[in-house]
Formats: structure tokens, C-alpha cells, sequence
């Protein structure tokens, strides 16, 4: 046993420790709390061609916002790096649901990992039609996540209104019986606990908090956006302890599983979110600079689990689930 | 375009060999892993601008810190985050030798290349790739190959393949400043030869030889820069046009390869149209985030495929996967 002794770790032992890291989102068992973030996986074959990237290491992937049609996208440039972080404008460029049903998703169906197929779109009845044309094809996929809060669409994001998410949401629930719902917050939110509630009320079962913060970046001799969009998401580990604070709010508020997205990029990261409430954490940024970060945060976080049983004299490690929302507040 | 889209690519580290800088221009050697698979003429690595500390080899002494470090390691804070694409100018892997040698070329531009520019031999950097569609098999004998500054490493690979395949193409290089002569000068040495006929149209310019790599390949130098000695005085797409006007019929024949600023690259498509080029195809260039086809932010518009050839209907592709080699009569090159 590698755990019985942990002075003494014997860390060749990976597979036993591994299943320390098991959770679950509602109905979904995850062999470790690592999914990948909508739109930094493509369709989610994308990564079976390189070398490196480790699908193992890897519980669920969210595939790129799909609308009810195609959708060519923002203008370019679409991406800008800004310090720890990058602005993006892709502007929910997909290829319909049509071509995800008939092509990608059955493309998917021997992946060692959960699927999760993202919806948006740019109004509460887009988003409702594109749920509705994947309703007919439950079984190809896990959980259906809720894009309510795109940054690179006209206007304001569904997701800042009460009624319009409440309605999204109470529709899409009825349609899906078995699959998970996942609602995708807003994340510029000053009422965020509030819309975690409704959620909640409207038959939720997770929610994933946040998405990119809305942003920009100007080119000072043109005197013009660099985004040829104007406006993009920021994401990266300069959101972080936005996100951070954000998910301790809705943690606080409702009792649903949150996963945890906005600049996680290693184990530390991973330990902090599921600290303050989460139960699963999305990498999404950190997959671009490097394609063997999930692993490596799985490492990492057994690392921290053993770490933290020596330093309390603890005889074996505790599994992950154990620390979730375990934060106390200072006096 | 999907010549090599099923080919793999790694993610991986690789080691800094050799630097040398010249003005704005940083050449680098780089040690590649074993299973690093062999890219082909046109493809791109993306590169680590600057080493991270959880890449660099475990030694016994360091394993509690690096398990530490390997919990901690993000991006630090005064660095850059995204890797940079660069086109892989040169690849050599010797028989015998177990790792290979990938050459970059790169101009410092910003914050990614100026860090890039700063390792040093021994320096760990992560990398993604081979990547991206190179050039497909040509279907012309006859090539011309039209650089811009730096843009000479996006066709480099292809002009030794085509050397290697007996058929030398013409190489034209422009160069727009003093500056660039690094480019000129110590990355292509130049010699006069006289293997090579002159090109009709082209008689009072002398027609150099650069050696690349070993390689002698018949090139002219364009160069804006006035007195820049044994240069045309002009543009690159000034030089082609004049090679053209003499000599129609070699345009009809001829397959034209260019890499460089989208002006020029927009310039030699209105000469190719005008003569009838036979196949152009461009390098290019746009700004990424993953380097593997997810994340969409490398697109970059594509005219349809429909009878009238006006730039109404376009689509994205994306340069990382589709590209970065293009067909240029299809490229809408204006932003
Ligand atoms: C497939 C591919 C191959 C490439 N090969 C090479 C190569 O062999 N050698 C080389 O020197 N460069 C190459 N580039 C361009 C190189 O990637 C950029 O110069 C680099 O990413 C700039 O990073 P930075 O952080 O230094 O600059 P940033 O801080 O991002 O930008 C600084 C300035 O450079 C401009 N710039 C940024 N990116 C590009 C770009 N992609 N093209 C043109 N201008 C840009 C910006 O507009 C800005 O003015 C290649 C690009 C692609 C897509
Ligand atoms: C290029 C890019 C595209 C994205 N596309 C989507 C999308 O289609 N749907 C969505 O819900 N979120 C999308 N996101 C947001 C991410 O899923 C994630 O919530 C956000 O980037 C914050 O996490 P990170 O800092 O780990 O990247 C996108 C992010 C990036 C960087
Ligand atoms: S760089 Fe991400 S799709 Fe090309």
C-alpha cells in the first residue's frame, strides 16, 4: 500500500494514488476533477494527434460552443496575449448542430472521458432551439453545458438577465431527463449568488463559474481596438482570483456541484477552487502554452494530498472529495 | 490542403544548442527529442519564448522541491504565457544521431521574440509541433521562390527539397532596409556564380548564388535600400514583374512560392494573376493561441470557391491547421 505510510510515499505507486482524485458532478463520476474548458478542445479530437497530451489525465471535455446554426465568427484579429492572460473574439465560430450530431459527436463515442457539449447562442430561443436539436441524440454525450454568458456576442449576455436564464434553463431542463444541466454563469456579475439561485430553482444540476471576463486592448498608434471584434474575453491566469472569489459566492449561495473555470493552470490553482467550493476545476487557457498541464495538475494535487496528510499527522492520504468547500473564513 | 494533416506532432521540451544574434535577427539551434517526427517543407513549430522550471531534467537532489514546484508552476508573472509559431527553417537529423536539429530564424517584433531572442545554450523550451499543411507536391517544374526579410525560413525547407529533388528553383529575396542585410548576408553568404543562365529581362543585374546551407542556390536580392550593392533597386514583387515581362511563357509554367508581409504577398498576386502564374502559394502569417486547430483564433479569410472571383463570400480557415501554406490566388490578404 502506498498510502499507509505517509513519511514514507512511495510515488511509483501513481494508480493507487490517482484514485484519491476521484469526484463526482451530480450523477457523473469523474476519475479526477480535471475537465477541459468549451473552446480551448475544438470538437474534441483535436488533441488525439499530438504526442504528449494525455486523455487519461482528463474526466470530462466541454466541446466548442455550438449554436443552432453555423456561424463563421468575429472578424480577425481574434486573439491578443496580455500580461498572464489573453483576449479572445472568436465569437462563437462553430459548425451548427447539424454537422456536431452528424459528424463530431459520434467521432466521440469511444473517448475515455465525459462529453459535454456546450450551447449558446444569440438569444434565450437559439440557445433553446440548439438544445432542442441535440435532445434527439442524449446518448452521445454526458451533460449539455449552458452558454448563457459568451463575451463575443451582440449585446448583453443572457446570462445577466434573471428572467430570460430562468426560462432557458427551466426549458432545457425538461428536455434532458437523464443528462446533466450545466449552467455557464456570467462572470461580471455583481448579483451572481442570486443567479446561482435561480438556477438552482430552475432544475440545474451544475454549475460552472465563470467564464471569460469581458475586455479589451488598444493598438496606440492606430488609436483602434487590436480585436478586430473591438471587445474579447479575457482569460488565463490573470483571472484567476476573480473566478476564485466568484465560485466562494456561488459556493455560499446554493448547494449546487460548481466547476470551477477561469485561469487554472496548475495544481495550486486546482487545490484552491476545490477549497473554496468546487467540485470540479476547467482548464482551458493553460491547454494552449502546455498541452501536458492536466497531468501534470493531477500529479501535483496528489503531491498536495500527501503533503497535507504528513503535515497533520494523518496516517493516510485523504481522497480529493474531502476538501471541497472546506474553506474557513478569518475570524 | 491536407498533404500532412494526419501527421503527428508532439508536445514536448527541446533544448537551446546554439544562438547567435544578429541586429534584430536571432538564430537558433535547437536539440529536438528523439520522437520529435520529421516536418515537412512549410510546417511550424510553436515555441516557448522563455524555459520553465518545472521542464528543466529532475536530479535527486531537487526531487522535494520540483514536487514542490511542480505543484506551484504556472506562467510567472514576468514572462510571456502563449507560445510563439515559427516557421521551421532548417531540419537536419545526421544518420546515427538519435536527436535532430531544428533551425529557427525570427525577428524580435515584441515581447514573445524578445524573450525568445534571450536564452541561452542549454535553455529547456516547450514546444508543440511539427504542425500545420506545408506545401503540397508541386505540379510545376519550374519554381520561383519569393522571400520577404524573415519570411526566407518559411520557404527555406522547401527550396532544399526542391534542390534535393533536382530542380533548383530561382530564389528571390527582398530585403526593405540596411537592417535586413543580417538576413542577407550571414544567414544566405552570397557568391557570384555562373552555373545558372541569367533570367531573360534580368541582364543587367548579376545573379548571385547563395549558399545555404551547403547548398547553392541561383537567388537575386531585391532591396528598397538605395547603393545596397549587386541588388535590384526595388521591390521583390518589382523584380518578379520585370522576370515576368520578359518572359511570359516561364510565368504560365511556373509554380511561385512567397513568404513574407501580407503587402507584398498582395502585390505578387495581382503580378501572378496578370501573368497567369501557373500555381502561387503563400506562407501565412496570424496570431495563435493553441497551435492545434481548437481554439479558432488563427483564421484567416478565404474567398469561396464560386464563378465570379470577387471577395463577397469568404470563410475562415485557420492558419494553424488548414495553413499556414495557402492557395494565393484565394487569400484575402487586406484586413
Ligand atoms: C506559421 C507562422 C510561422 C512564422 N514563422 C516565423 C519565422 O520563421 N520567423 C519570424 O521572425 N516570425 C515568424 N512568425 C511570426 C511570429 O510568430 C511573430 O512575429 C511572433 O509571434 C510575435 O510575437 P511577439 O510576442 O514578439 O510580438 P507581439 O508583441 O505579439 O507583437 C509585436 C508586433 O509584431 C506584430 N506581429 C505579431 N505577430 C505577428 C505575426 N504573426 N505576423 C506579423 N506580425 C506580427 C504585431 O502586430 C505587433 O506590431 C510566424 C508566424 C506564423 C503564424
Ligand atoms: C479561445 C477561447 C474560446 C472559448 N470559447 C468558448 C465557448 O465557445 N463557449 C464557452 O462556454 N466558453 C468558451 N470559452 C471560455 C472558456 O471555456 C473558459 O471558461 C475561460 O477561458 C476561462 O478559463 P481559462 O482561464 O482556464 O481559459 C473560450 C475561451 C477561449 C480562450
Ligand atoms: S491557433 Fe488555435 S486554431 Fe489555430
Amino acid at each position: 500500500m502506498a498510502s499507509n505510510n505517509p513519511q514514507n510515499v512511495d510515488f511509483d505507486d501513481r494508480a493507487e494514488a490517482l484514485s484519491l482524485l476521484k469526484t463526482s458532478l451530480g450523477s457523473m463520476e469523474l476519475k479526477t476533477p480535471i475537465m477541459i474548458a468549451s473552446g480551448t478542445f475544438g470538437y474534441g479530437n483535436e488533441y488525439d494527434r499530438i504526442e504528449g497530451f494525455c486523455m487519461d489525465a482528463v474526466a470530462a471535455i466541454a466541446l466548442k460552443g455550438i449554436t443552432s446554426k453555423p456561424r463563421q465568427g468575429n472578424p480577425t484579429p481574434r486573439i491578443f496575449e496580455t500580461p498572464c492572460g489573453m483576449l479572445n473574439s472568436i465569437g462563437l465560430s462553430n459548425v451548427g448542430v447539424e454537422v456536431l450530431i452528424n459528424e463530431k459527436l459520434p467521432a466521440l463515442a469511444d473517448k475515455k472521458a465525459h462529453v459535454i457539449v456546450n450551447v449558446g447562442g444569440e438569444t434565450p430561443d437559439d440557445i433553446i432551439d440548439a438544445a432542442r436539436a441535440l435532445s434527439y441524440h442524449k446518448r452521445l454525450f454526458s451533460a449539455i453545458e449552458i452558454n448563457i454568458s459568451c463575451p463575443n456576442l451582440q449585446g448583453t449576455p443572457i446570462g445577466q438577465d434573471f428572467h430570460a436564464t430562468r426560462r432557458v434553463v427551466t426549458v432545457i431542463r425538461q428536455m434532458y431527463r437523464r443528462n446533466t444541466v450545466i449552467v455557464k454563469l456570467v462572470p461580471n456579475l455583481s448579483l451572481i449568488s442570486e443567479m446561482a439561485v435561480v438556477c438552482e430553482e430552475a432544475g440545474a444540476d451544475a454549475l460552472t463559474v465563470a467564464n471569460s471576463f469581458p475586455g479589451m486592448a488598444i493598438d496606440v498608434f492606430e488609436r483602434k481596438p487590436i480585436l478586430g471584434a473591438n471587445f474579447g474575453g479575457l482569460s488565463g491566469p490573470a483571472i484567476k482570483p476573480l473566478s476564485l472569489l466568484l465560485v466562494h459566492r456561488v459556493r455560499r449561495a446554493v448547494s449546487l456541484p460548481i466547476i470551477a473555470s477561469g485561469g487554472i493552470s496548475c495544481a495550486r490553482d486546482a487545490v484552491e477552487f476545490i477549497i473554496a467550493g468546487a467540485s470540479a476545476i476547467s482548464v482551458g487557457t493553460a491547454l494552449f502554452y502546455d498541452a501536458r498541464v492536466c497531468s501534470r495538475i493531477n500529479e501535483g494535487i496528489v503531491d498536495f494530498l500527501f503533503e497535507d496528510a504528513k503535515r497533520r499527522g494523518l496516517t493516510c492520504p485523504l481522497p480529493l472529495r474531502d476538501y471541497i468547500g472546506t474553506l474557513t473564513l478569518n475570524g | 490542403m491536407s498533404a500532412n494533416a494526419e501527421k503527428a506532432k508532439l508536445a514536448g521540451v527541446c533544448s537551446v544548442r546554439r544562438k547567435t544574434i544578429r541586429g534584430a535577427f536571432c538564430r537558433l539551434t535547437l536539440n529536438m527529442p528523439m520522437e520529435f517526427p520529421h516536418p515537412a517543407p512549410g510546417q511550424f513549430i510553436l515555441i516557448s519564448p522563455q524555459p520553465h522550471s518545472y521542464d528543466s531534467q529532475q536530479t535527486r537532489a531537487t526531487k522535494f522541491s520540483t514536487r514542490l514546484s511542480r505543484f506551484d508552476m504556472g506562467v510567472p508573472q514576468d514572462r510571456t504565457m502563449l507560445l510563439r509559431p515559427m516557421s521551421i527553417f532548417d531540419y537536419v537529423k545526421a544518420p546515427g544521431r538519435p536527436n535532430g536539429l531544428l533551425t529557427l530564424l525570427f525577428k524580435v517584433v515584441g515581447r514573445g521574440t524578445l524573450s525568445l531572442s534571450g536564452v541561452e545554450p542549454g535553455d529547456r523550451l516547450r514546444f508543440l509541433g511539427p504542425t500545420g499543411n506545408g506545401f503540397n507536391p508541386l505540379e510545376c517544374k519550374k519554381t520561383l521562390l519569393v522571400a520577404g526579410g524573415v519570411g526566407i525560413s518559411g520557404v527555406n525547407l522547401l527550396c532544399k527539397s526542391l534542390l534535393a529533388g533536382g530542380h533548383p528553383p530561382l530564389f528571390i529575396l527582398g530585403v526593405n532596409s540596411k537592417e535586413e542585410s543580417p538576413v542577407r548576408l550571414s544567414l544566405t553568404e552570397v557568391v557570384p556564380h555562373h552555373r545558372w543562365a541569367i533570367p531573360k529581362g534580368t541582364e543587367p543585374l548579376r545573379l548571385v548564388v547563395s549558399r545555404m546551407f551547403d547548398i547553392f542556390v541561383p537567388s537575386m536580392v531585391a532591396s528598397i535600400y538605395p547603393g545596397d550593392q549587386g541588388a535590384f533597386c526595388g521591390t521583390a514583387c518589382e523584380l518578379v514583374e520585370r522576370l515576368f515581362r520578359a518572359n511570359p511563357a516561364y510565368a504560365e509554367k511556373t509554380m511561385l512560392a512567397a513568404c513574407g508581409p501580407a503587402p507584398m504577398l498582395e502585390a505578387l498576386e495581382e503580378t501572378a494573376r496578370h501573368y497567369s502564374v501557373r500555381q502561387f502559394l503563400v506562407v501565412l502569417e496570424e496570431k495563435m493561441a493553441c497551435g492545434a486547430g481548437t481554439c479558432l483564433g488563427c483564421a484567416t479569410r478565404i474567398k469561396d470557391l464560386t464563378d465570379d472571383a470577387r471577395e463577397a463570400a469568404f470563410h475562415y480557415e485557420r492558419v494553424c491547421t488548414e495553413g499556414p501554406v495557402f492557395d494565393g490566388y484565394r487569400v484575402i490578404y487586406r484586413m
